[in-house]
């Protein structure tokens, strides 16, 4: 959260300040590129620098609080993902061979990324009783913080239908929750 | 089983949807819920997706990222947007002078549309106004034509030209003032006649009045053509009373005809008029109308006697 000073940051990120646009990265970025991953995006990390060159062509047309700005990014994300996604499905693209990402692959904490693997592993199966929506509700409730009406506006849905479908994911998920490894 | 389970089911979403905005906010930011609501495996699971998918970046993809990002923020301020991904990006590329290309792109093609649509818009200004006029035949002759026939093409009927029916009507008068002429011809030479008459040598005027009436049937032929050519004039129906003028001038001009006229005039004492030629007059008689009268020869052979005919 960059709190207070937002709208001061949010006036320099419109001139072009670098340090203005360092900020919105830092505080936002992460978020955005955990949804992605939560959505199992094939390249969340080119999908997230996308999703703010989107967010540096339309700042002009933007206008609200540090929770709107937060909320009109996951709506960027969210609408990324599924142009991501349809794009992929017309043109797929064939995966490059194991030995050769391991070969790239940069040497890192192995805890670390273990634990963050079991993690995933862990949500996933949580996740895997859910409908596509009621996962895409949960996420950009849970990691986007869009309140309900945002999530409606974002999924082009009422915001009946959005709390209908978080009851029904929640409901899931406490009854999958029993039985998935913590 | 399935059933208890069920039950189970339809009770949690009970309990759920009993809950407020408020409470699901908490609860989906990894807060702890309220004492006794049993909701607590909900808040963990937050927390722990939360921890799983909001961890920090890479420290190479954020400086990547932000390298992109700045380039694309000052190309923007040029309008200019780069089509590149992230991971290709190496540093800050070259900045495009002048307006982008997508821009000039669309500038040109605004500026076409623009044209062709004041060129058509021009065009149906010039013909939606001039098609009324032509319909009312206001135009020039030819420029009426022209238009009649182009919006012909097109399923419009206005008014040709007047060329047509005025050079008909003109044709007509025109026989008529032809008829017209001839008969004044006629006339003069009936007149000429009558005053080479011994009868009409005082009075000479009587006939020759019918001297004058070829002016006047010119006259009559021009303000026929006239009003012909201004189409207030049926030019058959002038042509018609033109005919029917000559006839009755024919007629009158036959009346007053002496029973000699047209004959060659012999006497001395019929004076003829000044600069005039008879029809029968030969070729000593007009020498002797001449100053050179005098010198013409006493004896030649076949002719008159000097002094004959002259005045």
């Amino acid at each position: 959260m960059i709190g207070e000073q937002f709208p001061t940051v949010l006036a320099a990120a419109r001139t072009g300040a670098e340090w203005a646009w360092t900020e919105l990265y830092r505080n936002f970025a992460p978020a955005v590129l955990g949804y992605l991953r939560a959505q199992k995006a094939p390249e969340p990390e080119d999908l997230t620098a996308e999703v703010f060159f989107h967010v540096v062509k339309s700042l002009g047309q933007f206008n609200g609080g540090e929770s709107q700005f937060r909320s009109w990014i996951f709506v960027i994300a969210h609408r990324k993902v599924i142009d991501d996604s349809r794009s992929r499905k017309r043109r797929p693209v064939e995966p490059a061979p194991y030995e050769t990402l391991e070969a790239q692959a940069a040497g890192g904490n192995v805890e670390d990324e273990a634990l963050e693997q079991l993690s995933e592993v862990y949500f996933r199966r949580l996740m895997v009783d859910l409908t596509p929506e009621q996962r895409d509700v949960l996420l950009l409730r849970i990691l986007g913080g869009l309140t309900a009406p945002e999530i409606g506006e974002a999924m082009g849905r009422r915001t009946g239908a959005i709390e209908a479908l978080q009851r029904r994911a929640l409901a899931k998920l406490r009854k999958a929750g029993g039985r998935a490894p913590v | 089983m399935d059933g208890c389970a069920h039950d189970v089911y339809q009770g949690e979403m009970k309990s759920l949807g009993k809950l407020s905005e408020q409470e699901l906010d908490r609860l989906f930011s990894g807060k702890a819920p309220a004492e006794n609501s049993g909701l607590d495996d909900i808040s963990a699971l937050a927390r722990k997706v939360q921890s799983a998918f909001t961890g920090g970046i890479d420290p190479a993809v954020e400086s990547t990222h932000l390298a992109a990002l700045m380039q694309r923020v000052n190309l923007t301020e040029k309008g200019d947007l780069a089509a590149m991904p992230a991971s290709k990006v190496t540093g800050p590329g070259l900045q495009a002078s002048g307006l982008p290309k997508l821009r000039r792109r669309f500038m040109l093609e605004s500026l076409f549309a623009t044209l062709a649509a004041k060129i058509a818009a021009g065009g149906l200004a010039v013909v939606m106004a001039a098609v009324p006029v032509a319909a009312t035949g206001n135009f020039p002759d030819q420029m009426q034509t022209g238009i009649s026939q182009a919006v012909e093409k097109v399923g419009i009927h206005i008014p040709a030209g007047e060329s047509d029916e005025a050079d008909e009507a003109a044709d007509d008068s025109q026989n008529a003032l032809d008829e017209a002429a001839e008969e004044a011809t006629d006339a003069v030479s009936d007149g000429d006649g009558a005053a080479g008459d011994a009868e009409g040598a005082a009075d000479g005027d009587t006939e020759g009045n019918e001297g004058n009436e070829p002016n006047e049937n010119a006259g009559f032929g021009q303000s026929v053509a006239a009003d012909a050519r201004d189409g207030g004039v049926d030019g058959q129906q002038v042509s018609e009373a033109a005919r029917a003028q000559a006839e009755e001038r024919k007629a009158a001009g036959q009346a007053h005809r002496p029973e000699n006229a047209g004959r060659p005039t012999t006497s001395p004492t019929s004076p003829a008029p000044a600069n005039t030629v008879s029809p029968g007059q030969k070729g000593l008689d007009k020498a002797a109308d001449t100053p050179a009268a005098s010198h013409i020869p006493a004896n030649v052979p076949g002719g008159r006697p000097a002094g004959a005919g002259r005045p």
